[in-house]
């Protein structure tokens, strides 16, 4: 297979990048390239220029200085194998590790993969939990979007046109945190996969995020199940009741994947995991 | 477009379509053991090493690694040898189509980790398909080499 003819050219700096991004209603960004490339394979996009921004300065790395600062070209292999990272927000790393595979994740970037937002793109659920910021610059310059509300549809986005993702920041990851996938096959997209983050106060739930792909055609936040724990004594029981809760808030798609019912049998038990793996953290 | 690549050490300046994948122009310059396989990122036959990290080369473009150090399994040096005779003592290939790919994922593994254990070679090999069903012999090559 091979991609159609285009045009490239090696974006210099972010605002030249931008500039070109917003002028030029056939370009696209590409940074790794590994949900691009397929799709120019496939022909399913057809860029007449692509503009390659790999190679800018300042939208990489990674920093737990202060809140967790991670630039839109920080690799999910960069992100899996950062020791401090690791120490300080350990599902993150965690949830490196499981996309696609070691190929994949030395090119594939955080960035690219939000801006992507394939339905089943791992990083929006563990950072909607995580109650993380992408931060973004366009033409307009420079706004925060809450991870929440970035993901709006199947490969859509609240970026506006010329809008680059530049980072993400974690201002406050829970020790108690866990990211649960479940894929028929080694380093595949998820049927269904959970993210859990979980604080307890005297044992007693004082925080929880939930938040599963797989159940929707987006990531979705799993806000009635995360408003059963609110409070309560960290338990089985509590989990149990918090997944029951999960499966029945949602209406999962019926596909050649897997059908509805096993989608939301898959998301009860995986809340339940997930939970349990966040408090023994 | 001009693009410099050097790859196992000898540097290459090629005239490429932007659209052209990295994984067609190392073939063209002659580096055979770089295999197209399902062509869609998935069973890493095509696996090289750019700037040390094991990629995909039929999910890039070759524009984008323009100035890039690649390791193909053609390359010589200790590791690479070492890797051969192991995956040669345990009968590591079958049909061969996947070996150059599963040569290059154990060489990026074992450049950074000198004894991984046998978990750690299956999880850093999973990007790497055999269809042949020879995973064994692969893995103990590796943990063996």
């Amino acid at each position: 297979m091979f991609p159609p003819e285009l045009d490239y050219v090696r974006a210099r700096s972010l605002d030249e990048a931008i500039g070109v991004l917003a002028s030029r209603e056939d370009a696209v960004p590409i940074a790794g390239g590994q949900s691009l490339v397929p799709l120019l394979k496939l022909r399913a996009v057809s860029p007449g220029l692509l503009v390659d921004i790999r190679g800018l300065k300042g939208l990489g790395g990674v920093d737990v200085g202060g809140p967790i600062r991670i630039g839109a070209l920080a690799t999910h292999g960069d992100i899996e194998g950062h020791a401090e990272l690791r120490a300080r927000c350990p599902v993150m790393a965690e949830a490196a590790s499981k996309i696609a595979d070691v190929q994949v994740r030395s090119f594939g970037t955080v960035g690219g993969s939000l801006a992507h937002a394939d339905p089943l793109a791992d990083w929006p659920p563990v950072l909607m939990a995580l109650d993380a910021e992408v931060h973004v610059h366009g033409p307009s310059g420079s706004r925060a979007i809450p991870m929440g509300d970035f993901v709006r549809g199947p490969y859509t986005t609240a970026l506006e046109r010329g809008e680059l993702v530049t980072g993400i920041v974690v201002r406050d990851c829970p020790r108690g945190a866990a990211y649960l996938k479940y894929a028929y096959r080694h380093g595949d997209f998820a049927v269904v996969a959970v993210a859990a983050a979980l604080r307890a106060d005297g044992g007693h739930v004082s925080e929880a995020r939930l938040a599963a792909i797989g159940v929707a055609d987006r990531p979705l936040r799993l806000g009635q199940a995360e408003a059963r724990l609110a409070g309560v004594p960290v338990s089985e029981d509590a989990f149990a009741d918090a997944a029951e809760a999960a499966a029945r808030s949602v209406s999962p798609p019926d596909d050649h994947r897997a059908s509805s019912g096993y989608r939301r049998a898959l998301l009860a038990t995986l809340v339940k995991r997930a939970l349990r793996a966040a408090a023994g953290r | 477009m001009r693009v410099g690549l050097r790859v196992n050490g000898t540097f290459h300046e090629v005239d490429v379509e932007p659209r052209a994948l990295l994984v067609h122009v190392l073939r063209g310059l002659g580096y055979r053991s770089v295999r197209v396989g399902c062509d869609t990122a998935t069973c890493g036959a095509c696996t090289v090493l750019i700037d040390g990290r094991p990629a995909k080369s039929c999910n890039l473009l070759a524009v984008q690694v323009d100035g890039a150090e690649i390791v193909t399994a053609e390359h010589a040096d200790g590791l690479l040898e070492r890797l051969r005779k192991s995956f040669n003592a345990h009968h590591a290939a079958q049909c061969g189509y996947c070996t150059s790919g599963m040569l290059m994922a154990a060489y990026a593994l074992l450049s950074r980790r000198e004894r991984p254990s046998e978990d750690e070679v299956r999880e850093h090999m999973a990007g790497v398909l055999c269809r042949c069903t020879g995973y064994q012999n692969i893995v103990r090559a590796v943990v063996e080499a």
